[in-house]
């Protein structure tokens, strides 16, 4: 009698072992799809999704790019679902292209909605603006990425991201969509020759809508504002060449009067790598600092017409202004804000070469 | 035997399962400025009047909480104890569903709510009818395994924060205790420690180690709290609906093996809600045997359970189930603060007669 007990316990504890399989409507490898990249354009009323897909067959990659329309993203995804062969996939997806056109129109607000609610699409997604037309952007992008090359690591701090490339995630487009104080700079890409891509700048937004631009110099600063390292950018000036080796930030809101003041000042230690002439160290300091001051000033004088703070400044007053207020940052405060930013170079060294200056 | 590492693992477990997924949110709508004042309210509640249960459950070393409330008569007794078997049932059932649906949203999108739930309902059934031992001995090994994980995960939070998102840090017309999340909230204090009143006298635990393993578990409501606000600012932190669980999701590490480390931080709190589950059918047992005592107990666990599995099957969806947190707001400060005071006033009482 108790070896029946036991057996039939055993064969019942082995009955669990069945849902251990874990997934429910299980689809096996083979037949999903799983793209990298997704353009997003529009035509007429309809979105109109580009999906890249790597396949690989018999040791091969090969690149497919697919195309579907609908009403909303997701129904134009559901359209290329419908029409492939295989299941597909949104779970890799690891940069999103939207077109030029459509964020100009703000058309950029629902997808981002939607993307963060759906929990398919991670929020480290790179989000990047397309300044070409989209298809023929995908379509040299196949011919590019079939001799190897990946678009995403373009993007990525560990591959082929330099501090000239604005790099804007998910999350950070989402949270300017609601955030009072902060708004976002999108990378713009075009096509390239022999590239996956050529960097066109960056798109400086508000509310979803392109508002201004950043070349690729004023994303340098923009980002050395941020904090993120400029190691290794050469800047060409008029009596020099110099190389960022290190940079560290510090900045200071105050509000007097309603009005605000911001007190930032970058440190950069350079190295000299090309010397025009006989000048000094302290003149090429300051042609530095002056070129990298009003670089930046220009820039902000732009922004501040827009009212688009992609700085963050308004991250500073968070303590300074009533809640209740803060709402009107970039109506009331931020164009009146006076920037004092002091740039301090430090020459690390010069090279092999020494300088002898007559005196 | 003391076995206070054993309870304190349970509690704190228990705890971080609950922490992680709702609290957050429940907080960040309640309030917009100045989020560490409804926290400090809580923690200070929940600090005095686990202090006072604890204290007077002290009084009486041989008992537990049926039979202390026994000396008050049969009739008092039993009234006293419904409202907190009612508490644990409809906690049970909201944990089961709002899990599974929590499961359901983050990674297993596809797989339906009851199989998530009849799998919840089932290991927890299963530990429950083994005992509390065995309750306590599994939290000891699952908390071993998964504590060194969640600290790791909170740690690689801090990646992106900005302090200034803090501020305003003073909300001084605290219109917070105007708002339903608020008291729903409290969800994250209530339950959990209860226990320690239902534990039969073979397990005994060191009153002190308990209050200071509490004090270790402060910091975490804040952090859960605050790492989704320093990371979004307010005004996106208050859009997201597991505000804790964007925040880890958004993490950009190179060299961590797993791409999306959520779905490991879920799942090791997961593992810790059904425990708690097990747990609350095992003490709601215990009270059930109270009315019924000719079942043996195993039975009223097996038909709690059922029960439980169907009502959680009539949940239609999350609306539901925030719904029936909030229904439950009047039981939750029974067990939070009533039932405690009234523990530690008998335990006055009879000191004083003696």
């Amino acid at each position: 009698m108790r070896s029946i007990i036991i057996c039939s316990k055993l064969v019942l504890s082995l009955c669990i072992l069945m849902p251990l399989s874990g997934c429910w409507d299980i689809k096996d490898i083979n037949h999903r799809a799983f793209p990298i990249a997704m353009g997003i354009t529009k035509e007429g009323e309809k979105f109109k999704v580009l999906l890249q897909i790597p396949i690989s067959s018999e040791g091969v990659q090969k690149q497919e790019i697919v195309k579907g329309t609908g009403l909303t993203i997701l129904k134009a995804v559901e359209d290329i679902r419908t029409n492939m062969e295989s299941s597909v996939d949104l779970l890799h997806i690891r940069i999103i292209i939207f077109d030029r056109k459509l964020v100009e129109e703000g058309g950029m607000v629902e997808p981002i909605n939607t993307f963060m609610r759906i929990r398919e699409i991670s929020s480290k997604t790179v989000i990047a603006i397309c300044d070409d037309n989209i298809d023929a952007f995908f379509l040299t992008l196949k011919k590019n990425l079939e001799k190897g090359i990946n678009l995403y690591e373009f993007f990525e701090k560990y591959a082929g991201w330099t501090p000239q490339i604005s790099l804007t995630r998910l999350w950070h487009v989402y949270r300017s969509l609601n955030s009072y104080t902060q708004n976002v700079a999108i990378p713009m890409v075009r096509s390239g020759e022999n590239t996956p891509v050529t960097y066109a700048g960056s798109a400086v937004m508000n509310k979803g809508k392109i508002v201004s631009k950043m070349d690729p110099k004023e994303t340098l600063l923009f980002n050395a504002f941020h904090g993120n390292s400029m190691k290794g950018r050469v800047e060409v000036m008029e009596h020099a060449t110099i190389m960022i080796v290190g940079n560290t930030d510090f900045h200071k809101g105050e509000l007097r009067n309603h009005i605000p003041y911001m007190f930032s000042t970058i440190r950069l230690d350079v190295v000299i790598q090309e010397r025009r002439g006989k000048v000094s160290n302290a003149i090429i300091k300051k042609e530095l600092e002056k070129v990298m001051a009003n670089r930046f000033d220009e820039m902000l004088k732009r922004f501040q017409k827009q009212e688009t703070d992609v700085f963050g400044l308004g991250q500073y007053y968070r303590n300074k202004i009533p809640y209740e207020e803060l709402k009107d940052w970039r109506k009331k405060y931020y164009p009146n804000l006076e920037m004092k930013l002091n740039i301090h170079t430090t020459i690390q060294n010069e090279g092999n070469i020494k300088t002898i200056i007559d005196k | 035997m003391d076995k206070s590492l054993q309870v304190i693992c349970m509690g704190l477990m228990s705890h971080f399962g609950l922490i992680f997924f709702i609290y957050p949110e429940r907080i960040i709508t309640s309030t917009h400025k100045g989020h560490w004042e409804p926290i400090l309210i809580q923690c200070v509640i929940f600090i005095l009047f686990l202090s006072l249960y604890l204290k007077g459950l002290s009084y009486f070393p041989e008992q537990n909480i049926i039979s202390i409330l026994k000396i008050l008569g049969k009739a008092f007794s039993f009234t006293l104890l419904f409202p907190v078997l009612l508490y644990l049932v409809i906690t049970t059932i909201e944990l089961v569903s709002a899990y599974a649906e929590v499961t359901n949203i983050i990674f297993l999108a596809n797989t339906p709510t009851w199989a998530i739930i009849t799998l919840m309902i089932f290991i927890s059934t299963y530990i429950a009818v083994k005992g509390i031992e065995t309750i306590l001995r599994t939290a000891l090994l699952l908390f071993c395994i998964f504590f060194p994980l969640i600290l790791l995960m909170l740690l690689i939070c801090f990646q992106d924060i900005d302090w200034h998102n803090a501020f305003p840090i003073i909300d001084t017309d605290f219109s917070f205790f105007r708002q339903p999340p608020y008291y729903t909230s409290f969800f994250s204090f209530a339950i959990v420690f209860s226990f320690l009143g239902f534990l039969p006298k073979k397990i005994s635990y060191n009153s002190k180690k308990i209050m200071l393993a509490v004090l270790f578990l402060i910091p975490f409501f804040f952090l859960s709290v605050y790492l989704p606000l320093l990371t979004f600012g307010n005004e996106t932190a208050s859009t997201l609906l597991f505000p804790f669980i964007t925040t880890l999701d958004k993490v950009q590490l190179q060299w961590l093996i797993f791409d999306r480390a959520t779905l490991f931080f879920a799942l090791s709190l997961v593992t810790f809600i059904m425990l708690l589950t097990s747990l609350l059918l095992w003490q709601s047992s215990i009270i059930m045997n109270q009315y019924f005592p000719r079942l043996k107990q195993k039975y009223h666990i097996v038909a709690l359970s059922v029960s439980i599995f169907i009502i959680c099957l009539c949940i239609p969806g999350w609306q539901e189930t925030e719904k029936l947190l909030w229904w439950n707001t009047p039981f939750r400060f029974y067990i939070l603060i009533v039932l405690p005071l009234i523990i530690f006033l008998i335990g006055v009482r009879r000191k004083r007669v003696s």
